[in-house]
């Protein structure tokens, strides 16, 4: 359905992914369960990271994932302009992740345990055949030593295969950084941990698969 | 992919993505969103309420104009005082308000609740993880109590006869 654009002259179309967003959200607000839950199935992967990426714990994340939500269907009559879904979603996300930390901070003490949960490192695969699982075992290694400013950021640059504008203007929203400033910094991480698997010489493992 | 539209930060078409592709799996593979918060997202869409008005919260206790915490008192004592208004346009020119002092009481929440302006109602009770619809009514004074309200996500309707019913925004229980 997506037509491949060639011609560096031709006007700038709407992206497919965003024109759909666009679509499902009129739908959504028009009563439509199944638009709705195609709204849900796309944007949760990234909600939930960012949720993650403030340092909230399972049980926080989920309460801030769900009044994303809930806020996001208590405005549905009222975003008129569907291009600007990924940012109010990301912006939204942020705000209610903020306020529980800090309930938090006032209600307990800091609790470091879990930031440190969402740093342990890896979990095996252990239906994938052993060339890729060790292949993946050590490209995570490496993905670990980056520094963590790097790690966060591709956590969530990478959660969407295709890396599209919507899910970049959805993260800028939620980190409250520039749009632009992502490919950079994502190029700069990626650049890193390229000279980190080629001094490991696992690049060639990655060729060969 | 669109390899004709690489920008200048993008590195040899087709090294990254070797790079990106088994990443991405692992990366998403770590730490996905819960199924049931999925399915709580999606099922919350029966929560949506087209038919009332939106009252925003305007003061919380917990956290004060500028948002930053107020200093804990005894842990869980104090309770909470939570404002909710709809600026209007309302059949009587006045804002319609509701305050609600949440207190502990065990593992349940206790609300007391004020209407503005004062005045019988019927109060829902909606949570996203309770099914059913509680209801108490708001006596002539618009005063009304709600027991046993579970921690978590919540939002109060309220229905005077003959206006339009309004419902706050979601607020958490903590």
């Amino acid at each position: 359905m997506r037509e491949r654009q060639t011609g560096a002259g031709s006007p700038q179309p709407v992206p497919a992914v965003q024109h759909d967003v666009a679509h499902q959200l009129r739908l959504a607000a028009s009563g439509d369960q199944v638009a709705w839950n195609n709204l849900v199935d796309r944007f949760s992967p990234l909600l939930w990271s960012i949720c993650r990426h403030f340092g909230l714990s399972s049980a926080d994340a989920a309460d801030a994932f769900q009044l994303t939500w809930l806020r996001l269907l208590e405005h549905l009559d009222t975003i008129h302009d569907p291009a600007r879904l990924p940012g109010w979603l990301g912006t939204t996300c942020r705000r209610e992740c903020l306020g529980i930390l800090r309930r938090n901070k006032r209600v307990r003490p800091t609790d470091d345990d879990r930031l440190l949960d969402r740093f342990s490192g890896p979990s095996s695969s252990a239906d994938q055949p052993a060339l890729i699982a060790d292949r993946n075992a050590r490209l995570w290694r490496e993905f670990g030593r980056l520094d963590v400013r790097c790690q966060k950021i591709l956590r969530l640059l990478l959660i969407e295969p295709a890396g599209d504008r919507v899910s970049y203007e959805l993260v800028a929203a939620a980190l409250d950084m520039p749009v632009g400033s992502l490919g950079p910094i994502r190029g700069r991480c990626l650049a890193r941990l390229r000279g980190l698997l080629d001094a490991e010489g696992i690049s060639d493992a990655l060729r060969d698969s | 992919m669109d390899d004709e539209h690489a920008g200048p930060e993008t590195p040899a078409p087709g090294a990254d993505d070797r790079l990106l592709a088994p990443l991405g799996d692992l990366i998403r593979a770590e730490d996905p969103p819960p199924a049931v918060a999925v399915e709580l997202a999606k099922q919350s869409f029966g929560l949506r309420q087209v038919d009332t008005e939106l009252a925003t919260l305007v003061a919380d206790s917990a956290v004060d104009a500028v948002g930053t915490a107020v200093r804990a008192g005894e842990r869980g004592t104090v309770p909470r005082l939570l404002t909710f208004e709809f600026g209007g346009p309302t059949e009587t020119g006045e804002p319609e308000a509701v305050e609600v002092e949440v207190s502990r009481s065990g593992r349940y929440r206790r609300l007391l609740g004020q209407l503005q302006p004062p005045g019988a109602a019927r109060i829902e009770v909606r949570q996203p993880e309770v099914d059913a619809v509680r209801q108490v009514d708001a006596d002539d004074q618009g005063r009304f109590v709600v027991e046993a309200v579970g921690a978590g996500l919540m939002r109060l309707t309220w229905r005077r006869p003959g206006r339009n019913a309004i419902t706050t925004a979601w607020v958490r229980l903590d």
